[in-house]
């Protein structure tokens, strides 16, 4: 079993010595007023399936202005569809202000579900194909040293544990993203995503959380198609960007159509649980 | 009529340093006028009679010798400086109009001119002082990098004694990397480019050592409040040679260690932050018509956070120089050059280290010969070949860490080129000449060729030593000065040049990440032709220089990068690429004064850079980040008396173009900024006024000494460096614009000497 490490512990440093930089050299942070150009209000769709059992949840709202929109409007009365490839169709339900369900949809890996909806005239669309299922192995739980740079500060050296995820990666080009939720809270999203790249066939073990809170920890290894993951990486990007070592910023790559913002897939989920009990916290001390 | 040839030498009377750019020529005659050569040689061949020669250079005092000239002389000028603060008034008819007579478009920087001039934390920068040219802009604060003419970092080619520099920025771009100390002039062209120069599109920057004082010992140095530097220089071999060491340091790191509530322990103290730079020069001439010189540079910068994580990056030239005399008419240099860009990354976690090494290296060979045909042409010619070693990455690391080293790739690049400049009749001069480039990769090697979706489709593997992917062609050069008169000219030039390796970076700073890739199928060669025109005229006897000239310029396979493309540590990193082509105007406008207790200059640019590519903003055309509408420097150096002299510069030019959300939509949570139009947007204007004072305390015997007293940014005006858009801290669902600036009112003081 190999624990790989993430070529975003380069950006991460880089960040760091951005922060050291700004920190010593004396600068200033203001607010400022900038004039934007709005533009006009696009369609915005999430939609997700997977193959756990349904029903699967499609969103749609619409983007709003910059500064001035704290509340973005919802669109209701969208026809909104998904057939598989099979040609079994689905017409979606509204149940809640933007949030459509499906009925009859199951994900199967290997399908590929297309995604219609029609609003105000105008029809969008996206294809996903759901890549294999790649089932969790196990987790397992390690006492680490984590150390902790505080600027200024002594360097802390922390216990930690580290939740770690085994998997065996398929044979094919395969695209991960996992999800860690502690305590069942969906907290701040950290894009942890992976592709197999460098490890593709191989078993695989990734190191998916490091904490010192005790509770239940669910972790769902996503297997995505490239496109899903290609939005993802490309979002993640534009959520984090670097004021020193940033590039250009720019939309999510998406594949939807005729302008509409979001994106549609289809993957397949494996979840496993593991309790990180309170005396394994208390003997990090 | 029999004609005969004057050459020799024009040196420095103190310290034997040869001058560039040295004007000779016969009294009242100033169209006849030959430079020297970078090597301080000219050749002058007139017909037979007597003459009273001038020579002229601006800083010194001029000479006027008598020479019956019969038969072929050889004659070495040695010129005396003028006094200390370029502040006596020169006698008018000695004042040099050089620059309206020549065929070339030169900016000279007169290294006394830097020393004078303030910048940030003290530190004298040539780099920094060349963007207040006309035509030069800044990349921003806090990037060392320039943009020519609306081109790129990387279109500039930056020579140290004729070793390229390929990162010329300590601390990611604070800093040059270039000690001023050891340095002797610095020739910049922005067009016009002579055909001896090749490999970048938009600029040549022709920097040259100081070889040393060959008849005396002397230290020199400064201490400053973020750097210090030293300087040891004196003759070689009874006089027949020199040598100069030059060596500088900052301290940041130390103010790491003196921060409140760092203990020995913690990661401040254990953290460094600093930089270096060594420069070294030997020189011995073993004959009249022999003289080999030798230099060298090594530079680090070294970052390391409590010794977990650390970067460290420099570059190393060293240039071994043959001057040979073949006949008074025939002038030669064969160099041979190696230089290297390198940076290591390392970390260590819990008992592994990796270590990631990426480089680039040449070896470099070249020929240049200068005949001095006769009286109205001088003929160049020679050959230029560079071998190149590009390592992308090299991984070591202890068990664990399988992130794999990327292969190597070698690459031969070639140019020979032949030019004349020639003066056809008493109002007509040109510079014209063809130059031919090659650039081929050498085995072993793999290409790969990519899909629209980054997928490899293809791959291509060459063995060791076979020559693949060969591009070339012919670079034209012309360069035409119609001399109305003697303080009025108009020039006009022509010049294409090829560029074969490109810096590929898409951040807004320079980081040592940045990568140097040569040219392949998926990767073409870049082109650019310009065109300028410009109306040059000195005024009140050469007391002002005053010049407007207009460029365009068409690039052609021209860089960009997807969208959200990853280029760190990406072995894949052509895939990544997009290509289009772009194109530059302005108009320069320049007026500047040499001599007089009051020196300095006003320039002003007014320019656009656009690009088109299919893969961005839909095929419309955009706004090259490059482009700055506006840009304004004014600089004045004042000697108040012979022992105070005060400078000023104040800048101002348009913000830089930056792409800004024009609205926001949520995904899975976040709320996400949505983007029109890239670099639709224009960040805040930036100005700033920086002074100094140069005071000069009484002379003691041994020892000369000034303090120097500078204040960056004088009116504390919070220039925008970047903006981030970020959930409003007080109510996470609103979104407020941030700016933030770096350097506001920060004040140095420097003591320098000399013995």
């Amino acid at each position: 079993m190999k624990i790989e490490m993430k070529i975003r512990s380069v950006k991460l440093m880089l960040f760091v010595f951005s922060i050291l930089t700004v920190s010593f050299f004396p600068g200033c942070q203001k607010v400022i007023n900038v004039d934007l150009n709005e533009a006009a209000p696009l369609i915005v769709i999430e939609g997700l399936i997977t193959d756990m059992p349904g029903p699967y949840i499609v969103k749609i709202s619409k983007s709003g202005s910059y500064f001035n929109q704290p509340v973005l409007p919802t669109i209701s009365d969208a026809e909104v569809t998904i057939t598989d490839d099979l040609g079994k169709v689905d017409t979606l339900k509204e149940t809640s202000p933007g949030i459509y369900l499906t009925s009859k949809t199951k994900g199967f890996p290997g399908r590929t579900y297309t995604l219609k909806v029609i609003s105000e005239d105008k029809e969008y669309s996206g294809s996903s194909t759901m890549y294999s299922h790649v089932g969790i192995d196990s987790l397992s739980l390690k006492k680490i040293q984590s150390p902790h740079y505080g600027f200024g500060g002594d360097t802390k050296v922390e216990m930690n544990v580290e939740i770690n995820c085994f998997f065996r990666d398929p044979a094919e080009k395969n695209y991960y993203r996992i999800k860690v939720f502690a305590n069942d809270t969906t907290g701040a999203e950290y894009y942890r995503l992976y592709d197999d790249q460098y490890s593709n066939g191989q078993a695989i073990g990734l190191r998916v959380e490091r904490t010192t809170q005790a509770g239940n920890y669910r972790i769902e290894l996503i297997s995505l198609d490239k496109a899903t993951f290609g939005y993802y990486r490309t979002l993640e990007d534009l959520l984090y960007t670097n004021p020193f070592f940033g590039s250009t910023p720019a939309n999510p790559e998406t594949n939807l159509n005729n302008g509409a913002l979001g994106y549609f897939g289809a993957c397949a989920v494996s979840v496993k649980s593991i309790i990180i009990s309170d005396s394994l916290i208390r003997s990090l001390k | 009529m029999k004609s005969a040839t004057i050459s020799g030498f024009i040196r420095d009377a103190k310290s034997g340093e040869t001058l560039t750019g040295a004007v000779i020529y016969p009294k009242d005659n100033s169209a006849l006028g030959i430079a020297s050569n970078s090597y301080g040689y000219f050749s002058i061949t007139l017909p037979a009679g007597n003459y009273t020669l001038i020579v002229q250079y601006l800083g010194y005092k001029t000479k006027s010798v008598p020479v019956e000239l019969l038969e072929n002389v050889k004659i070495n000028f040695d010129l005396e400086e003028e006094s200390i603060a370029l502040g006596e008034i020169t006698i008018t008819g000695e004042r040099g109009n050089n620059n309206i007579v020549s065929a070339e478009l030169i900016s000279k920087i007169n290294v006394r001119e830097i020393q004078n001039i303030p910048v940030i934390l003290g530190e004298k920068d040539i780099l920094k002082t060349i963007q207040l040219l006309p035509g030069i802009s800044p990349a921003g604060e806090g990037n060392a990098g320039f943009y020519v003419r609306g081109g790129g970092v990387d279109q500039n080619l930056i020579l140290l004694d004729e070793a390229p520099v390929y990162n010329p920025s300590h601390l990611l771009g604070f800093f040059s990397t270039f000690n001023s100390d050891a340095i002797k002039d610095i020739t910049l062209y922005k067009g016009g480019f002579p055909a001896e120069y090749g490999g970048r599109l938009s600029s040549v920057v022709d920097i040259k050592m100081n070889e040393g004082n060959n008849k005396e010992f002397h230290v020199s140095g400064g201490i400053g409040l973020i750097a210090s530097r030293i300087a040891i220089e004196g003759p070689l071999f009874k006089s027949k040679g020199s040598f100069m060491i030059a060596a500088r340091r900052t301290y940041a790191d130390l103010f790491l260690k003196l921060l409140p509530g760092t203990g020995a322990d913690s990661t401040a103290s254990k953290s460094t932050l600093y930089f270096y730079d060594l420069n070294l020069k030997a020189n011995y001439q073993f004959s009249g018509k022999d003289h080999l010189y030798f230099s060298c540079y090594l530079g680090r910068d070294n970052f390391s956070l409590g010794g977990t994580l650390g970067l460290n990056w420099g570059n190393v030239t060293a240039t071994t120089r043959w001057n040979h005399v073949i006949s008074e008419k025939i002038f030669s240099n064969t160099s041979l050059v190696f230089n290297r860009y390198s940076y290591n990354f390392n970390i260590v976690i819990g008992n592994n280290t990796m270590n990631i090494l990426s480089q680039i290296k040449d070896w470099n060979l070249k020929e240049d010969l200068h005949y001095y045909l006769n009286s109205k042409n001088t003929v160049k010619f020679g050959f230029n070949s560079i071998y190149h070693t590009f390592v992308p990455s090299k991984v070591d690391s202890t068990a664990f860490f399988h992130i794999k080293s990327m292969d190597n790739k070698y690459a031969l690049e070639n140019a020979l080129y032949i030019s004349n400049e020639q003066t056809i009749s008493s109002h007509i001069k040109a510079t014209y000449g063809l130059r031919y480039s090659l650039f081929s990769s050498i085995g072993p090697g793999t290409v790969y060729t990519y899909d629209e979706v980054s997928d490899i489709v293809d791959s291509a593997t060459y063995p060791k030593g076979k020559i693949f992917n060969t591009y070339g062609g012919i670079e034209p050069r012309l360069l035409v000065n119609y001399i109305i008169n003697d303080s009025i000219s108009l020039k006009a030039s022509y010049a294409r040049t090829r560029q074969y390796i490109h810096l590929l970076s898409n951040t807004t700073s320079t980081t040592p990440f940045d990568l140097w890739v040569p040219s392949n199928i998926n990767i073409l060669p870049e082109i650019a032709d310009q065109f300028t025109l410009g109306y040059f005229r000195n005024i009140s006897n050469n007391m002002f220089e005053t010049s407007v000239e207009v460029y365009y310029k068409l690039l052609q396979n021209q860089i960009d990068y997807r969208n959200g493309a990853n280029l760190i540590l990406n072995s894949k990193v052509e895939s990544q690429l997009v290509f289009g082509k772009g194109w530059g105007y302005g108009a320069e406008f320049l007026i500047r004064k040499k001599y007089g207790k009051l020196t300095g200059w006003i320039s002003y640019t007014l320019s656009k850079a656009e690009r088109q590519f299919r893969d961005i903003n839909n095929g419309h055309v955009f706004l090259a980040k490059q482009d700055k509408p506006h840009n304004i420097a004014i600089v004045g150096m004042y000697e108040i008396s012979p022992r105070m002299t005060l400078s000023a510069t104040w800048i101002y030019c348009s913000g830089n173009v930056v792409t800004f959300p024009s609205g926001r939509y949520i995904v899975d949570g976040n709320i996400i900024p949505y983007y029109t139009e890239r670099n639709g947007y224009r960040m805040p204007d930036y100005h700033r006024l920086d002074i100094g004072l140069t005071l000069l305390p009484k002379k003691t015997r041994k020892v000369e000494g000034n303090w120097n007293f500078s204040i960056y940014n004088v009116y504390a005006r919070a220039n925008a460096y970047a903006i981030n858009f970020q959930a409003d801290p007080n109510d996470p669902s609103k979104m407020q614009a941030v700016q933030l600036s770096l350097f506001r009112f920060v004040p140095a003081i420097s003591y320098n000497f000399r013995f």
